[in-house]
């Protein structure tokens, strides 16, 4: 399925999929990235604390943060707003 | 929100494939109809050897007929894609729709108009030329079938034709008709596109404030 998604909904995707602990390849597979783009938007949710970098056992995950809690709410209220808005157009 | 959300998504899946079923349909007719033409016609046009002949013409028919055809089949057959992978997906018995998912499927909604909004308005615009080409070419059956009315051909082949014209009619009718409907779910999702757009301004407002 073919589909153009914007930087945020991107970052949204990866924030709600990080809420467990997750490895760089697991997030651009899951995510549907390239590894450099993939990357570039991991380091600026590092960059913004949304995403904490945790090691285990020499492997290293990402894990959403409670601070990315703010982009996850208003992402998911304007998101949702955006589909019930404008109905009376097709009834 | 899960229950309006679901019914609301179904509602507009449900007329997407429905427009898609239809879209499909037509454009294999069309196919159909224009190699009919082409192949018919063709023969009679190599055996005639005159150029200046009804043939001619329902060569070059048969040939828009099935190119409009061949262009209509593909956004159609990718949007009857894209709806039942989403059914399959998100609302077969086994999937809860939670939140997440919720909006998960709004994302890859958007993101997919965002894609195939050229694909979409092409089906619009070739729905139209469809529809256009089967009224015209309905006109001229009405006037060969008018012309060979005063031949002595028999009753039977009067009502086949007839029966032909209305079809033809019928079809260009509903050609012109469905894209209608498109336009008025496209224009909704040009709006939630563009929406999604201006939403960029607010996320960007809140990153660049920490």
């Amino acid at each position: 399925m073919k589909s153009r998604r914007t930087q945020y909904e991107l970052y949204w995707e990866i924030l709600i999929y990080c809420k467990n602990p997750r490895s760089f390849t697991s997030i651009i597979h899951k995510c549907n990235l390239n590894s450099k783009i993939g990357q570039e938007h991991i380091d600026f949710l590092k960059q913004k604390q949304y995403l904490l970098n945790i090691k285990e056992s020499n492997k290293s995950f990402y894990k959403t943060s409670e601070k990315a809690q703010e982009f996850i709410t208003l992402f998911s209220q304007i998101y949702r707003e955006l589909f019930e808005e404008n109905l009376t157009l097709v009834d | 929100m899960e229950k309006k959300f679901n019914k609301q998504v179904n509602k507009e899946l449900l007329i997407f494939q429905g427009l898609s079923v239809v879209n499909i349909i037509f454009s294999a007719i069309t196919l159909a109809i224009g190699i009919v033409f082409i192949v018919n016609n063709l023969f009679s046009l190599i055996e005639s050897r005159n150029l200046i002949d009804y043939s001619t013409l329902y060569v070059f028919v048969g040939f828009a007929l099935a190119g409009i055809g061949f262009f209509w089949i593909l956004p159609s057959a990718s949007l009857m894609d894209f709806v039942t992978d989403i059914q399959f997906k998100y609302f077969n018995k086994k999937t809860e729709l939670n939140d997440e998912k919720i909006i998960n499927l709004i994302i890859k909604m958007i993101s997919y108009y965002r894609e195939e909004s050229r694909n979409i308005k092409r089906m619009i615009i070739i729905s139209r030329l469809g529809g256009t080409f089967f009224i015209l070419n309905g006109i001229i059956s009405s006037i060969d079938f008018y012309i060979k009315l005063n031949s002595n051909l028999q009753i039977t082949n009067h009502l086949i034709q007839i029966l032909s014209l209305i079809l033809m009619f019928s079809w260009g009718i509903l050609s012109l008709f469905i894209p209608h409907f498109i336009k008025k779910f496209a224009n909704l999702w040009e709006l939630r596109v563009k929406k999604s757009e201006e939403a960029g301004v607010i996320f960007k407002k809140l990153l660049e404030s920490n």
